[in-house]
């Protein structure tokens, strides 16, 4: 029952990038041809799922932002702060 | 007082000229004369002012040798030593620019030839950017346009990723240490895959930090691979020349580090249909496949309905034909038992006619010949038989 937990989990979790390579290298498969019903059946099944989640991934994402911490940034931080206390006093 | 060899005195002002830090780079300017240009690429000339005049020697491979021409005016790059076969004074020309550039440009020219030479600009070594980053390091001013734009952009054509600001300062004194600063910081980072370095267009001056030798060192050392975003698609820095990559503007770089999701959205929809093709090919393939095995599965195998048809007609010819056989042979025998009972030598008697014997061989006699006079015969008549003598024969 956790083994079926884990998979799920992980297809959840691949990247944009990592499904978007699999959908295409399934993609190439099958147009490569030469593959048993089964394999087709299982490729296209597999396909039909990393299009969805490419497409979900792109609907649903959002601009993450962050800051580095470098030597300006730190004195505009003080600077700012600086303000501030002056501006509560 | 020692007595120096001529050799020792022409190493020793040839060492002390290359000591000093001012004759070791600067920029001297002057008229050309006596120009030459040998067979090797090399030049030769003469740099004068009103009064004086200097030796002056461009190896190959300088730079700018095109703007030598006898009496013009230029600016010459180089370094003062000592041509100690001659014990002449010479300035090594490294780079010649027209009289009359300002000193930034002069400035940037050498800085480009000293960087060029040293393989920073080398194509070979521009890394290609990731097709789908994760997280994009941008070296900006946290406080212009171009950091809102670039995150107004990418949030609009691939919002998957994140965007780690490195905040400098873009102009001004500190600008390039501050560069220098975030390009170190990002670096610092194990997961960067891309870092845009940006700033809005400006003055040349303005433009300056993105000209400095080491932002340009910096940009080298980038283990990630650096897109240079400086001014407007006019505007080249010696950041562009470094960089792996050169966006003509802040805006063009946000575009080019991260793929358009409509386009993606597209492509997703192309492999869908092909995934469908693919399938619904594959199986009709499959059923044309199975058709014809049927096709020839029926074709093959004996048709038991139609063979089963032909044994019943021809049972049913067979026992017609005997049939008839059989009734023209009773027929035939019909005929063949009257026709025997016509023949019959007991009908004849009955008609009145006798059948005669020989006595002694009971031989049927036909013919006189047959009979001597005196012979004994049977003579058999309708109801029985009687011995007789022959009289006589008449032939």
């Amino acid at each position: 029952m956790s083994n079926a937990k884990n998979s799920s989990a992980d297809s959840e979790e691949l990247s944009f990038e990592a499904a978007y390579s699999r959908l295409e290298e399934t993609v190439h498969a099958l147009e490569e041809g030469g593959l048993s019903l089964a394999e087709v059946t299982r490729l296209f099944e597999e396909g039909m799922r990393l299009a969805s989640l490419c497409n979900e991934l792109l609907s649903s994402a959002e601009l993450k932002i962050t800051s580095l911490q470098t030597a300006f940034g730190e004195q505009m931080r003080l600077l700012t702060e600086e303000k501030e206390e002056t501006t509560e006093d | 007082m020692p007595v120096y060899s001529v050799s020792q005195v022409t190493r020793y002002l040839k060492d002390s000229l290359e000591a000093d830090a001012l004759l070791g780079d600067l920029w001297i300017r002057g008229e050309v004369s006596n120009l030459s240009h040998s067979a090797a690429g090399h030049y030769y000339f003469t740099l004068k002012d009103a009064t004086n005049q200097m030796r002056c020697v461009m190896f190959r491979p300088g730079h700018g040798g095109d703007n030598l021409a006898d009496g013009g005016a230029v600016s010459a790059h180089g370094r003062v030593s000592l041509y100690e076969v001659r014990g002449e004074l010479q300035l090594y020309v490294d780079l010649v620019q027209p009289e009359g550039v300002g000193e930034r440009h002069l400035e940037l020219e050498r800085l480009k030839v000293k960087l060029d030479a040293e393989g920073l600009f080398q194509v070979s070594r521009k890394r290609s950017l990731p097709e789908f980053p994760k997280r994009i390091g941008i070296a900006t001013s946290p406080f212009g346009s171009v950091w809102h734009d670039i995150q107004n952009i990418i949030q609009r054509r691939f919002p998957l990723v994140e965007l780690a600001l490195a905040p400098t300062p873009v102009q001004g004194d500190a600008a390039a240490a501050g560069i220098v600063d975030a390009i170190e910081s990002m670096n610092m980072e194990y997961d960067l895959d891309v870092i845009i370095l940006a700033r809005g267009g400006g003055s040349l001056e303005e433009l300056w930090p993105f000209n400095e030798e080491i932002v340009a060192r910096a940009i080298y050392a980038s283990r990630v691979p650096v897109v240079s975003a400086v001014g407007h698609e006019t505007d080249f820095t010696i950041s562009d020349l470094v960089a792996d990559t050169r966006a003509p503007t802040p805006s063009a770089a946000a575009e080019l580090v991260v793929p358009d999701s409509y386009e993606l959205e597209e492509r997703i929809t192309y492999h869908h249909r092909v995934l469908f093709q693919q399938v619904s090919s594959a199986l009709s393939v499959r059923n044309q496949d199975l058709d014809q095995a049927v096709w020839r599965l029926q074709h093959n195998t004996p048709d038991i309905t139609s063979w089963r048809q032909r044994v019943g007609d021809l049972s049913r010819d067979y026992w017609r034909a005997l049939e008839s056989y059989l009734v023209v042979r009773s027929e035939r025998l019909k005929s063949l038992e009257s026709r025997i009972a016509s023949l019959s030598p007991d009908r004849v008697l009955a008609r009145g006619y006798a059948v005669v014997q020989r006595q002694r061989d009971s031989e049927l006699v036909t013919s006189v010949s047959q009979i001597d006079p005196g012979d004994d015969i049977l003579v058999n008549v309708k109801d029985g038989s009687f011995p007789a003598r022959t009289l006589s024969t008449n032939p």
